[in-house]
């Protein structure tokens, strides 16, 4: 049985100091960007247009700074898996907000409101007295400093 | 058949060579980092969370608060420190280690800046009363997010700040062993995972930057 030993060959070598700094002028650029975006009126897109940027300089760092392109398969399916977990936990959380059952809202939230649900909310087929979704009014003393 | 591997003084004796040691170092820190990510990512969906809920807030917050120049400032720095690592790794595997060190101290330079620069940042919200818990004193009741938005920046950029220090430490150790001539092609597997950290504070902090500093306009 042989065993490979490790050798010095040109890929080890990785990315070059004139590539690193190119790389490194984009993260400026993008960096420049995401400060020039938010002055403009982008409405709710702003959120979602500095979040792509983020997620483009985050992707040079990790693919070129960290190299995981040519580490190896387990690398990759661990770093994928964790930000696969992490959108699903985010994504999961905030459909949660979106789709709350009304009378199950915590005091002092207030989520987003559907016009086409009624306000008060009967609990099912039996019930007489309905559930009337929390108000600012019943959360009780509004804390003063 | 034994076959000695080359440089065998940095070989576990466990592995059966260097490739497959370097390569279970890099998987090693790949999945600390995720569970760090995952860590973060907890912090992240509390923010999505509580912005989705109190998002006018938050951009109230934010626009009275975040010191939106210091900021851009530390977004830049740490950027440029994310290039100086990297650049000690490209050093090393072209046998320059004190170019390597040179570039790892000065990135630590910068980092020192960036900590230096968040703390003067923080000096200014607790003259303002914008500190978390029970220490607000900023409170209006039609801005009932801002507490919280308050407490979320704290909590990450404070998380954040602790790895930063942690990562200034490891460059600095780093960065003398660079000095010392500890690394080349042939073997710097400590320095490449060092500076995966590295890198893994600057992607956090990629994404702090804007949901704390720019949300002044929706």
């Amino acid at each position: 049985m042989t065993r490979s030993t490790s050798t010095a060959t040109e890929p080890e070598l990785g990315p070059g100091p004139a590539m690193i700094l190119a790389i490194g002028l984009a993260l400026f650029a993008l960096a420049g960007a995401t400060y020039a975006l938010s002055k403009l009126e982008l409405g709710h897109w702003s959120v979602v247009v500095a979040l792509a940027i983020a997620v483009l300089k985050a992707a040079l760092v990790v693919l070129f700074f960290m190299e995981l392109a040519s580490h190896s398969g387990g690398a990759k399916t661990a770093v994928i898996t964790a930000g696969l977990l992490l959108g699903l936990l985010i994504t999961l959380t905030l459909t949660d907000v979106l789709l709350r059952f009304a009378p199950t809202v915590p005091p002092g939230f207030t989520p987003p409101t559907d016009p086409a649900l009624p306000a008060t909310l009967s609990r099912g087929p039996g019930d007489d007295e309905p559930v009337q979704a929390p108000s600012h009014a019943e959360q009780g003393p509004v804390l003063t400093p | 058949m034994r076959v000695e591997p080359a440089h065998a003084e940095h070989l576990a004796e466990h592995f059966g060579d260097r490739e497959a040691q370097d390569t279970a170092a890099r998987l090693g820190m790949w999945v600390f980092l995720a569970t760090e990510l995952l860590l973060f990512g907890g912090l992240f969906t509390s923010y999505a969370f509580y912005r989705s809920i109190y998002g006018e807030s938050f951009v109230r917050a934010a626009t009275q608060e975040m010191e939106v120049g210091i900021g851009t400032v530390n977004t830049f720095l740490l950027l440029g420190t994310s290039v100086l690592v990297a650049l000690a790794v490209s050093f090393v595997r072209r046998e320059h280690p004190v170019v390597a060190g040179l570039c790892l101290f000065l990135a630590i330079a910068l980092g020192v800046a960036f900590l230096a620069l968040k703390l003067l940042e923080y000096s200014h919200h607790a003259a303002h009363g914008a500190l978390p818990g029970r220490w607000y004193r900023v409170w209006s009741d039609a801005d009932r997010g801002a507490e919280i938005f308050i407490l979320l920046y704290f909590l990450m950029t404070g998380l954040h700040a602790i790895h930063m220090t942690v990562g200034t430490c490891i460059l600095t150790v780093l960065g003398f062993q660079c000095l010392g001539g500890k690394y080349s092609l042939a073997w710097h597997t400590p320095l490449e995972v060092g500076a995966m950290y590295w890198h893994f504070v600057d992607v956090v902090w990629i994404f702090l930057y804007p949901l704390f500093y720019l949300l002044s306009r929706r």
